[in-house]
């Protein structure tokens, strides 16, 4: 496996196993990209990756995916709880409590995912009807 | 020849035409519907170790392959290992390279491992119509769809020279592989 960089600028430009024709503004080199970054780019003299992106770039790319991430925990949650909700307002049954630590277990597992995208401000949930 | 010869001869001729679902008219009929064919398929091929967009797997479609009026189908089915969203990009290009590619499909994959990407493209000469309106929004299908009320984007291609169509994925993290179980480009000629 190959990563493929610009060589006048640094910028990562594709990964690959397979032959590819590289063009004359190209080269490969053996480390792979393992960090996330919206706009990667290789620095020739640390020999390290990094990101090329502006914070807002950043955020444009990352607050989408954090809200899909967000919209898919909510739909488990609510379904976990729907028919819990109802025993309990209509007969008075309580919610069992490894339901409710479920969905403790749910809601960290989406924050964590949340936080490994580089999003620390969750403000942007204020802005959402459905969550 | 006598006869009761001829009468047999008939009637196998008869059986034979029955056997062979050929006309009295004589000749065999030709197989009804257009030929939908096989140009290339790939499987095996995985990708893993990196976040950065990969290529899984180029497929060739040799010079002058296509017809000039034609269909072409490209499948990917695949699998992967996270229940997180990983983004398929289908490109085409003139060389083995996504250096100058168009990006001619996305499906950005849900949480469920197991999936079935499909493209119907039309060809007519040395255009291609995505039958999409921006190949750049997650559609996991574009057959069996509903309409759409906007102009589709065409682009153009060049059949009489080697064409290349490359899918490619960018896994959420290192630990991630995602397998190619089989790519496939066909064509169906209808003129």
């Amino acid at each position: 496996m190959k990563t493929i960089i610009d060589s006048n600028t640094g910028k990562v430009l594709y990964a690959t196993s397979i032959e590819t024709e590289l063009q004359e503004n190209e080269i490969e080199i053996d480390a792979l990209l393992t960090e996330s970054f919206v706009n990667p780019y290789w620095n020739f003299d640390t020999q390290t990756f990094y990101e090329g992106a502006t914070q807002t770039e950043i955020n444009d790319v990352r607050i989408p995916q954090a809200l899909e991430i967000d919209l898919y925990y909510t739909g488990l949650i609510s379904e976990l709880l729907r028919k819990h909700i109802e025993k309990l307002s209509i007969d008075g049954i309580a919610i069992p409590q490894s339901v409710i630590d479920e969905r403790y277990r749910l809601r960290a597992e989406c924050n964590q995912k949340i936080l490994a995208l580089g999003i620390t401000n969750f403000s942007y949930r204020q802005q959402n009807l459905k969550l | 020849m006598s006869k009761s010869i001829q009468e047999r001869l008939k009637k196998l001729e008869y059986l034979y035409r029955c056997l062979c679902n050929t006309s009295s008219g004589g000749g065999t009929e030709e197989p009804q519907g257009p030929p939908r064919r096989l140009i290339v398929s790939n499987t095996g091929s995985t990708v893993t170790g990196t976040v950065a967009e990969t290529i899984l797997t180029s497929m060739l479609v040799p010079a002058n392959t296509l017809d000039a009026v034609c269909d072409l189908f490209i499948t990917l089915d695949y699998n992967k290992t996270t229940a997180n969203a990983i983004p398929i990009r289908l490109y085409y290009n003139t060389s083995n390279s996504l250096a100058g590619a168009t990006q001619i499909s996305l499906y950005s994959t849900g949480s469920v491992r197991n999936g079935g990407f499909n493209r119907k493209f039309v060809v007519k000469g040395t255009s291609m119509d995505l039958i999409t309106t921006v190949p750049t929004t997650s559609q996991l299908n574009n057959q069996f769809v509903d309409a759409i009320f906007v102009p589709s984007t065409v682009i153009t291609i060049a059949p009489t020279g080697n064409m290349f169509f490359i899918f490619t994925v960018a896994n959420d993290t290192v630990g991630t592989t995602f397998t190619n179980k089989r790519a496939t480009v066909e064509k169906m000629k209808l003129s």
